[in-house]
């Protein structure tokens, strides 16, 4: 494959010839990435309309105020226990059950990137205060986004920022704001950081607020990537966004999330969107609108070019069967496998890509699955998987096998394996239809998006 | 779908002996007389019928069939399918299903369990033998109509119908199945035999048994002394033999070791020593128009209880249970005989060592907390053994902050050997701990507990309540910890601890119940509070149960909203453990509102 793409050609606006038609298959590529996955009736409403249209109302979409109202009840329930892992188990209810599948998709790469863990943050009340502020910036603007995330209760107390006198600034967040929220490595010095940790002095968290303490606030002037002045902490945000690297570090990062791990994005192909989100004033939304509706996206470049995350395995896999579940037990399967919601590994979040899968993690995921298809507390379209199958009028092996194909799969099934399964179906009972779809789940093509 | 008529059989008579028993006993004990001495679980429903009236004529079941929630249940495809299977079998066996599984088990179910054989065998008696005949007819005429007809084995001139390794044989108006051959034969020997015996071919098994039992269940001695515990006013009644068990090297943890934690001990260590010596278990189900009471009884004897757990029943058995105060809004009563003080000195022969180094630990650090005073002897010890707890609905009208998850309120309620000496020491304790809860609370960054003392009349209170931050004051979904106002009170002798200050003021000042004499154990649950109690935390309910379950909050709700509704018509639930008349009894009685 040709590694070096035409950024004009990749941005430019989809337009779908033979060689790459806009039908279920592109359809359903374009849910997997923007959400989790769609049902058929989904797909084929989608095929009905065109590609921009079908993004344009993956951004639009709003819960509705029931959903909205429901959330905030289970929220309150989970922190009303003081449990962490319950406000983990609402967030999966959450992906499972929201209509707004392409803002809930964004708030989880917000997550990764503004990495904030609960076991350190214990108390649920900041975790979903975060939480909400994420969702709520998902596509607004990113330099409000930065300067909330800056004050936000969670954040300080997980990088141990919750206290910063001017006699001893603390650089844990100067550092983290530069390295992992903005610029990435290379584009500070030591010094930057020193400077900037002064600028954020005074700025303390207590009894899960935030606090501007002025006479804990070192006033005096400062040097920061080029700029002096006697900067204030709002000034130091500013400072680090008014870097060309940026929005090119933020863009590279959408770009991976959304439309490829491999190869990574070169500076040349970032740099149109680069300019239009800091054209835009920062605004994610655009940046999306472009990135799903770009040649590119629907590319080989782009098809079935990411490893699927453990959230996305999951949850993708229940929403295209229109299943639901547990979700104590899915928010702590999807942890046992290394992304549990709300616990990030670490201020840098999730690698991603190539490092979900390993020989450990591969027999992880097959147990997952299992765990999950086989659990009482799952249904499919509120029946067992034998009913909503047949309910589809999928009575054959082939037909449910070309089936999930099409709702789960990135890549084709080769023929061979799908004449193992048909063997593996063909009795037709509930067991062996678990067994099937089991099955499809372990296969190669199933961990790529 | 091929072995349907086979589970539907299976499926009717079990419902009958899950629902009650004429005896072994029934029936002037001629099932006694059929079943081998080796017999070591037996249950009977000696009348079927009268079983299934008191729960489908109940007007509890009129009112669940008015649900809502049961008419959509209804509507399901597996209800649906179970009346299709309920009308098949009607059509086949020529008459609606009551009357006809009434005439078919009109002389009661049975089953037992043979401790030499390890087999299970079902016994169903009929009204006459035409109706057996003509139920065993319509039903191998459903199994061939399904293809399952298989040809029967010949034994003694009866029909066998194999079953996996047992079989089903209709001898005269019986109907016997069982899982296992010996038994099987066993059984069909006996009752062959007894008619062939007899000096009149027609004369009734009952009066044809020869005086001999030998070889019977009705010859086993623990089966005997169980007769003995029965209740004539039973629906159902069972029977283990504890001794076959014990001898047969069964639960041999139960029946000789220790018990493996100390809340355990306390809660069953005197039971486990009178099952450890008792031969037999004999259990009653008596059901009436407005309740169910399964009473379970073994034989028992004051000496059976080493002196290790004299703490349990008292000397000589004498334990009682406290009278305790009366308050509104009682969630649950525990009244209790237990001395502590006692069971806490004797721990190093009721545990191991690890419960017992953990324990010396805190025996330890507790003795340090009462200034130096021993736990066990000087702190325990000075109070009587009887034990309340009283657990009461939270109102929070109120009330502000109010949590988002309302608890309802706890105590505990003692007698004081020496009030005169200890309230001061206790009151002083409380203070000690107060202090220490506010250190670790400041640590974490939870509220402060502010305190206050009240006197009225003989009533001394000592209350505590949590001064809610700043952010909390107007909450209606305050953290849990709003629940809380540890408080304590003396009034006289008595003694409350609770977990809020208006409940430890009422325990303080209420006047005590009638006392239920001679019970050692008494616990009481009133459904209607509970009721309140979940409602006020239905929203709570809701969201775990659509996180747990999967579910929409549409289906959450209903959920909910069926098991609220089923409570309301439940007025109450009662425990009682009562050694009395060389017995002990453990009584379980479920009230329903009329």
């Amino acid at each position: 494959m040709n590694f070096v793409i035409d950024p004009t050609w990749a941005w430019s606006a989809f337009q779908p010839d033979q060689s790459t038609p806009w039908n279920m298959k592109s359809a359903s590529h374009l849910f997997r990435r923007a959400g989790f996955g769609a049902t058929l009736p989904q797909l084929e409403e989608a095929t009905r309309r065109t590609p921009a249209e079908v993004v344009s109302g993956l951004l639009d979409t709003q819960e509705p105020d029931s959903f909205l109202q429901q959330m905030n009840s289970l929220a309150q329930s989970a922190i009303a226990t003081g449990n962490v892992q319950q406000l983990s188990a609402v967030w999966a209810y959450r992906m499972l059950f929201t209509p707004a599948q392409l803002q809930e998709k964004t708030t989880l790469f917000w997550h990764g990137h503004f990495a904030t863990g609960a076991d350190k943050v214990t108390d649920p009340k900041l975790m979903r205060t975060q939480n909400e502020l994420l969702r709520k910036s998902a596509f607004g603007d990113f330099s409000s986004l930065l300067l909330e995330i800056s004050r936000d209760p969670a954040m300080l107390i997980y990088l141990d920022s919750a206290t910063n006198r001017k006699s001893h600034p603390n650089e844990n967040y100067a550092r983290e704001i530069m390295e992992l929220f903005c610029l990435g490595e290379g584009q500070y010095t030591e010094t930057d950081i020193r400077e900037l940790a002064r600028c954020f002095t005074g700025w303390e968290i207590r009894r899960g607020e935030f606090r501007f303490n002025r006479f804990q606030h070192d006033s005096g002037s400062k040097s920061i990537l080029g700029q002096e002045g006697d900067f204030s902490g709002e000034d130091g945000v500013r400072i680090v966004l008014e870097q060309k690297s940026a929005p090119e570090f933020i863009v590279s990062k959408l770009v991976r999330y959304f439309v490829m791990d491999e190869p990574a994005a070169d500076a040349d192909l970032i740099a149109p969107l680069a300019a239009e989100f800091r054209d835009s004033g920062m605004q994610i939304r655009p940046v999306l609108q472009r990135i799903f509706s770009s040649n590119l996206f629907y590319s080989a470049y782009s098809v079935g070019r990411k490893v699927r995350s453990p959230v996305e395995m999951a949850i993708g896999l229940l929403r295209c069967l229109e299943g639901t579940t547990n979700t104590f037990e899915l928010a702590e399967a999807m942890q046992t496998l290394g992304q549990g919601l709300l616990y990030p590994p670490s201020v840098k979040g999730w690698d991603g890509g190539r490092t979900w899968i390993n020989s450990s993690t591969l027999l992880s995921r097959s147990n997952l699955i299992r765990a999950l298809i086989t659990s009482d507390k799952t249904r499919f379209g509120k029946e067992s998987l034998q009913k909503y199958l047949s309910d589809l009028r999928l009575t054959k092996p082939r037909s449910v096998i070309d089936h999930l194909e099409l709702l789960l799969f990135a890549v084709a099934i080769p023929e061979a394996a799908k004449e193992k399964l048909e063997l593996l179906m063909k009795p037709g009972t509930s067991a062996s239809l678990t067994e099937g779809l089991h099955a499809l789940c372990t296969l190669p093509e199933f961990q790529l998006s | 779908m091929s072995h349907f008529p086979l589970r539907l059989i299976v499926f009717w008579l079990a419902a009958g002996a899950f629902v009650d028993a004429n005896s072994a006993v029934g029936n002037d004990g001629v099932v006694a007389r059929l079943l081998p001495e080796t017999t070591v679980g037996f249950l009977e429903v000696p009348e079927p019928s009268v079983v299934m009236a008191r729960i489908l004529d109940h007007p509890l079941s009129t009112r669940i069939q008015a649900m809502d929630v049961f008419t959509k249940a209804t509507q399901s495809k597996e209800y649906r399918s179970f009346l299709t299977g309920r009308k098949l079998f009607e059509l086949q066996i020529g008459m609606d299903w009551r009357p006809a599984i009434e005439a078919l088990t009109a002389g009661g179910i049975y089953a037992a369990a043979d401790g030499a054989t390890e087999g299970l065998v079902l016994l169903v008696r009929a009204k006459d033998e035409a109706v057996m005949e003509n139920f065993r007819v319509k039903i191998l005429e459903l199994t061939r109509l399904n293809g399952e007809q298989k040809k029967p084995d010949d034994y003694r001139g009866l029909s066998i119908y194999k079953l996996d390794k047992g079989g089903a044989a209709v001898v005269r108006d019986w109907l016997v199945v069982t899982n296992n051959a010996d038994l099987g034969k066993g059984v069909l020997d006996r009752l062959l035999d007894a008619q062939v015996n007899s000096d009149d071919a027609e004369e009734p098994v009952e009066k044809a048994d020869p005086a001999g039992v030998v070889g019977t269940l009705s010859a086993n001695a623990e089966f005997q002394r169980a007769t003995q515990m029965r209740d004539p006013h039973s629906q159902v009644w069972a029977f283990a033999n504890l001794k076959s068990l014990r001898d047969a090297g069964k639960a041999k943890k139960f029946f000789e070791g220790k018990a493996e934690n100390p809340l355990a001990e306390l809660l069953a260590g005197g039971i486990q020593s009178t099952l450890q010596q008792a031969i037999c278990v004999s259990s009653n189900l008596t059901l009436t128009d407005d309740s169910v009471q399964l009473r379970i009884s073994t034989p028992w004897q004051a000496d059976w209880i080493p002196e290790e757990r004299t703490y349990f029943f008292g000397p000589d058995g004498n334990g009682k249970a406290p009278a305790l105060p009366v308050v509104p809004e009682t969630l649950l009563t525990l009244a209790t005989y237990r001395n502590v003080s006692e069971m806490w000195l004797r721990a190093g022969d009721l545990f191991d060592e690890q419960i017992n180094d953990k324990l010396a630990e805190a025996d330890s650090g507790l003795s340090t907390v009462f200034a130096g005073r021993d736990f066990g002897e000087e702190i325990l010890g000075s109070f009587e053994p009887q034990i309340g707890i009283v657990v009461a609905r939270q109102d929070f009208t109120a009330v502000s902050p109010v949590p988002a998850i309302r608890l309802p309120a706890f105590a505990l309620v003692m007698t004081l050997r020496e009030p005169e000496v200890m309230r001061s020491e206790l009151r002083r304790t409380f203070q000690s701990a107060i202090g220490f809860f506010n250190i670790v609370g400041a640590q974490n960054g939870n509220p402060q507990l502010e305190m206050d003392m009240q006197k009225s009349g003989d009533v001394d209170l000592i209350t505590s309540r949590y001064l809610p931050l700043k952010k909390d004051q107007d909450s209606t979904s305050a953290p849990i910890i709003y629940n809380f106002s540890p408080s304590a009170g003396f009034s006289g002798s008595r003694f409350v601890l609770s977990s809020t200050a208006s409940l430890a003021q009422q325990l303080a000042a209420a006047p005590v119940a009638q006392s239920d004499a001679g019970v050692n154990t008494h616990l009481m649950l009133d459904a209607g509070v509970l009721t309140k109690t979940l409602d006020d935390n239905r929203e709570q309910l809701i969201s775990q149960n659509m996180m747990t379950e999967g579910r929409s909050r549409e289906e959450s709700e209903a959920s909910i909203d069926l098991l609220l509704e089923f409570i309301r018509n439940v007025k109450d639930a009662g425990l009682t453990l009562e050694p009395k008349d060389d017995q002990l009894n453990l009584q379980l009685k479920l009230t329903v509102n009329p």
